[in-house]
């Protein structure tokens, strides 16, 4: 049984090592014997300046070493994600940078190392960034830049995707050399627009078995220089003399043909635009489920080619306070739109959503970190599935929504930690479904609330732990649910309301149970003609035309303590 | 600058980690994590005056790649040959060692080629 060992690598404290080449060395000489994966998470305390060489250890192909971003880490975790320029950047993710004359930021001789999410850049007048050697390597999600030669090299039976590599080297002999055996897809290859074309964009070298799928090729005087026994399917590049079969010839630009958003050197971004010919241009066949990003592909009619997978601009809601919100957003089915929620802050967020004109599907949003929200939420006109969205960390929120106009499916928050806060939400115009919240710890809120038109349903909160704090809410025109809030433990809080706008007889039932030390049950009525027969604890309330805020306060005995109300 | 330094083969393979290759070197004054400082294979040395060139020559990779034949450090540290050689012995023996830059690179010899 294989055993993965992840090593923490950072200059914060609490990093297993502060430099790269420190993890690196200290791996067992032989992995097969000791059945491990020596893998190191990168944390971008600072960027990363001394080159790393990988090599020396006995690997196999189950056995080897792997080098990522811790999650929240990477440029594909940042916030504006988005929008940031796709191009090397340490400020926006953990990020490898050289300087060394005839140097390499990264060498890797070693067989089957793997690598992903990772920013590299040979910051030299030569040298190349990303030189792997070893046969069998995976490289994913990389951004890998040279001002001083080669982006890439890839020996044998490697793969490669979802990727950017720029050489940023006046007349480069070529960005990438690739060896025989190599599995390429949705990469992008470069030489930005202002420097003088390299020699090629992929040097032949041993081209048996090569394949390459929804990658463009930019910025050299030809895209390959000899494509024998490679094979090549919806590949794009500005290289109009002699492609290979499976390459069309655009424009490198940023219009309607590349369609890039900057070729500058200075300033090179390589997201693609609505207008590129890029987009919905390549298969599904080999291409990976997500960009380089982790935006689902494909968006809209079909798979994108390159790194980038274009997603259409929608609405944004902004957050500011001392606890807010990074974003991802996913977009599947046949939607369009796209929502982001954007936040800055002490506390890292994530949230991730799905928007759908018909779709089914699943969602999740993950955000292990020391504090952290993670959300997730699903808006259709007619849908089916499921959402969900877990944490874990010291501080979490994990909230999940489904927001249907007739849809059915299940709605669920987890959460679990030292303290949380953990909610979910149903809203509908015509919707029958459940939507639940549940944590338990030390430290615990936990919501439900069901909001509809003409629904029937369910929501549940129920918490237990030390300090509790849950609430279940309806608000509804015309509605039978039921709402129900339940928390066991030494001191809690538990409110349940009901706002009818011309409920009659209202059919809702609504429901808050607690047992402990010491409780508070609070129950709210909000109606122009409502009744509810409501129950908090053991009194009963009831508001007849009367909004109001009731409480009860129940002894450790279970006595019910005299009744208080507060103006609505 | 500080450099932190193997101090026991890795293993025999002449392509790996050997005693004596410089892992990396970094600014004077570098917080180290506590691995790093307690990892019995390995030992801090901490040079005075080193220069940019000193580091890269200790830092410098063979380049007879690929397939294998690439070496980690194409020069090491002559740790049998340094001043009271018995600090450099494994397992390491303190978090740190200081040596003037002089000392170094008398001990910095180029590995002789692969065979």
């Amino acid at each position: 049984m294989v055993t993965v060992v992840t090593k923490t690598i950072g200059t914060g404290g609490g990093r297993d090592y502060s430099t790269l080449q420190s993890w690196e060395d200290a791996a067992p000489a032989n992995l097969v014997t000791s059945d491990q994966v020596w893998r190191g998470e990168c944390y971008n305390d600072a960027e990363f300046t001394s080159a790393l060489t990988v090599s020396g250890s006995t690997v196999d192909a189950t056995r080897y070493k792997e080098l990522t971003v811790a999650s929240g880490q990477a440029f594909a975790d940042h916030a504006n994600k988005l929008t940031n320029a796709l191009r090397y950047n340490a400020s926006n993710g953990a990020g490898l940078r050289s300087t060394t004359a005839w140097g390499t930021a990264l060498t890797a001789s070693e067989s089957y190392f793997r690598i992903s999410r990772l920013q590299v850049y040979q910051d030299s007048s030569n040298g190349p960034a990303l030189q792997i050697s070893g046969q069998g390597a995976v490289v994913d999600g990389v951004i890998s830049e040279s001002r001083g030669g080669r982006a890439l090299y890839l020996y044998s039976n490697g793969t490669a995707k979802n990727s950017l590599f720029v050489s940023r080297r006046a007349s480069a002999s070529e960005v990438a050399d690739i060896w025989d055996g190599c599995s390429v897809a949705n990469c992008t290859f470069a030489v930005p627009s202002d420097i003088a074309a390299a020699t090629r964009v992929i040097r032949r070298s041993y081209w048996s078995g090569n394949t390459f799928t929804n990658c463009g090729f930019f910025g050299g005087t030809d895209a390959v220089s000899s494509a024998t026994g490679a094979t090549f399917s919806n590949c794009y590049t500005n290289d109009s003399t002699s492609i290979p079969s499976g390459c069309t010839t655009v424009a490198y630009d940023t219009s309607t043909g590349s369609g890039f958003e900057n070729t500058l050197d200075g300033t090179h971004d390589y997201r693609i635009k609505s207008t590129s010919a890029l987009k919905d241009a390549g298969t599904s066949t080999g291409a990976p489920s997500v960009d380089i990003v982790g935006t689902t592909r494909p968006q809209g009619g079909a798979y994108d080619v390159g790194a980038w997978e274009y997603a259409s601009a929608g609405s944004n809601g902004t957050a500011s306070g001392a606890t807010l919100t990074a974003s991802s957003s996913l977009i599947q089915g046949s939607a369009s739109g796209q929502v982001n929620a954007t936040a800055s802050g002490a506390t890292v967020s994530a949230a991730a959503s799905i928007i759908a004109g018909a779709a089914s599907g699943q969602i999740s949003a993950t955000a292990p970190a020391a504090t952290l929200t993670a959300s997730a939420s699903i808006t259709a006109g007619s849908a089916t599935g499921t959402i969900s969205a877990s944490a874990s960390g010291a501080t979490i929120t994990a909230a999940a929504s489904l927001v249907p106009g007739s849809a059915s499916g299940a709605s669920a928050g987890t959460a679990s930690g030292v303290t949380l806060t953990a909610a979910c939400s149903l809203i509908a115009g015509s919707a029958s479904g459940a939507s639940a919240g549940t944590a338990a710890g030390q430290t615990i809120t936990a919501a439900a609330s069901l909001i509809t038109g003409s629904a029937t349903g369910q929501v549940n909160a129920t918490a237990s732990g030390v300090v509790l704090t849950a609430a279940a809410v309806v608000v509804a025109g015309a509605a039978s649910a039921a709402n129900d809030a339940t928390a066991t433990g030494a001191t809690l809080t538990v409110v349940a309301s009901i706002t009818a706008g011309s409920a009659s007889g209202g059919t809702g039932v609504q429901d808050a149970t607690a047992a402990g030390a010491t409780m508070t049950a609070t129950l709210q009525l909000v109606a122009g003609g409502a009744y509810g027969p409501s129950l908090a604890g053991s009194p009963g309330f009831r508001a007849i035309g009367r909004p109001g805020l009731y409480t009860a306060r129940i002894g450790a005995d279970g006595r019910t303590l005299p009744r208080r109300r507060a103006s609505a | 600058m500080e450099a932190l330094v193997r101090i026991i083969d890795r293993s025999a393979a002449e392509h790996d980690s050997k005693r004596g290759d410089v892992v990396t070197v970094q600014a004077d004054g570098w917080a180290w994590s506590q691995e790093e400082r307690t990892n019995p294979d390995w030992l801090i040395i901490k040079v005075g005056s080193f220069l940019g060139t000193d580091r890269d020559t200790a830092l410098a990779t063979g380049r007879n790649f690929p397939q294998g034949r690439f070496r980690r450090r194409e020069w090491r540290l002559d740790l049998d040959n340094a001043p009271l050689p018995g600090r450099f012995t494994h397992p390491r023996k303190s978090e740190s060692v200081t040596m003037t830059r002089l000392a170094v690179v008398s001990i910095l010899k180029q590995k002789p080629a692969m065979v």
